[in-house]
């Protein structure tokens, strides 16, 4: 991942990534009614908090980045990438349902397994 | 001068007697921000949700966005801005930049004052007291796994004295 010039501020955006993309995987979801996000407290639109955050161990792998600021990169969001499909596979391992949507809340499980039942839920209007 | 819908009242903060004239609308938060320039202390959420504006009152954590100001007549506050000096932090400051537990920060002075607050009387918390004492406080930034070592190391830099 580039050179890491401060490690200690590396680790924290990889962990701080991995829980950002936690929240957007499994319970952060925007209402739009007309537009309007209608949840936009954090009463009704959850986000981890230090109870939702599982063991995490964080590893640098460097490298160079020749055309970066000493040879560093940027570090940003990359731990986003692989935590929603990580939880996906596990719903398809432990269930037999693949979603493909953000969030996999219980609902859209519960939803995917009627529909593979032949049961789908009908959304009334 | 005093209005109908005003009051004078007079607390400590941060160590010294102050006044403050406050409506009876007026948040904790508010008038720490609008009357003394007391910045440390931030509305987030503004429902008591987030923590991002904690302060002491009495010792213990509220939440400033909630807390009217009026109910503070008599009470000894302290914000984020009375711990440590530039160039002699806190303990509990010095663990939070030495484990890194902050990306943005605009938490950090919430949970510095928590976890302040439960190191004041539970010193040597678990793993497991310290996540439920700080479950009101959100990172947005999820920087939890430092904040946690953090507050095990601020444990363990109190104890040496
Ligand atoms: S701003 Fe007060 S708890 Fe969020
Ligand atoms: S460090 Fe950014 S919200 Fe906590």
């Amino acid at each position: 991942m580039g050179n890491p010039i401060n490690p200690k501020i590396v680790e924290t955006q990889l962990s701080g990534a991995a829980t950002m993309q936690l929240g957007f995987t499994l319970v952060e979801k925007m209402h739009l009614d007309g537009g309007q996000v209608v949840n936009a407290s954090l009463a009704d639109y959850r986000i981890p908090g230090i109870h939702d955050i599982p063991p995490m161990e964080n590893e640098i792998v460097e490298a160079w980045q020749s055309n970066g600021p000493f040879g560093a990169k940027g570090v940003g969001e990359l731990a986003t990438f692989n935590v929603s499909p990580a939880i996906a596979n596990a719903i398809d391992d432990a269930v037999g349902v693949r979603i493909t949507e953000l969030p996999l809340t219980p609902e859209a499980i519960f939803r995917a397994l009627r529909a593979k039942a032949g049961m789908p839920i009908e959304d009334r209007r | 001068m005093i209005s109908a819908t005003t009051r004078t009242i007079h607390f400590r903060l941060n160590g010294r007697a102050v006044s403050a004239e406050v409506a009876s609308h007026h948040t904790l938060i508010e008038m720490l921000q609008a009357q003394f320039e007391l910045t440390g202390a931030r509305e987030s959420c503004g429902q008591g949700l987030c923590g991002c504006c904690t302060v002491l009152l009495d010792g213990k954590p509220v939440s400033g966005c909630l807390y009217l100001a009026a109910f503070a007549d008599g009470a000894d506050i302290v914000t984020i801005e009375h711990l440590g000096e530039p160039d002699r932090l806190d303990p509990v400051q010095e663990a939070f930049i030495e484990c890194g537990a902050f990306q943005c920060g605009y938490c950090t002075p919430g949970f510095i004052l928590s976890a302040k607050s439960l190191l004041a009387t539970n010193p040597q918390p678990s793993d497991d007291e310290i996540k439920d004492y700080l479950s009101g406080n959100l990172c947005r930034c999820g920087a939890y796994p430092e904040i946690l070592q953090a507050v095990k190391l601020a444990a363990r830099k109190s104890k040496r004295g």
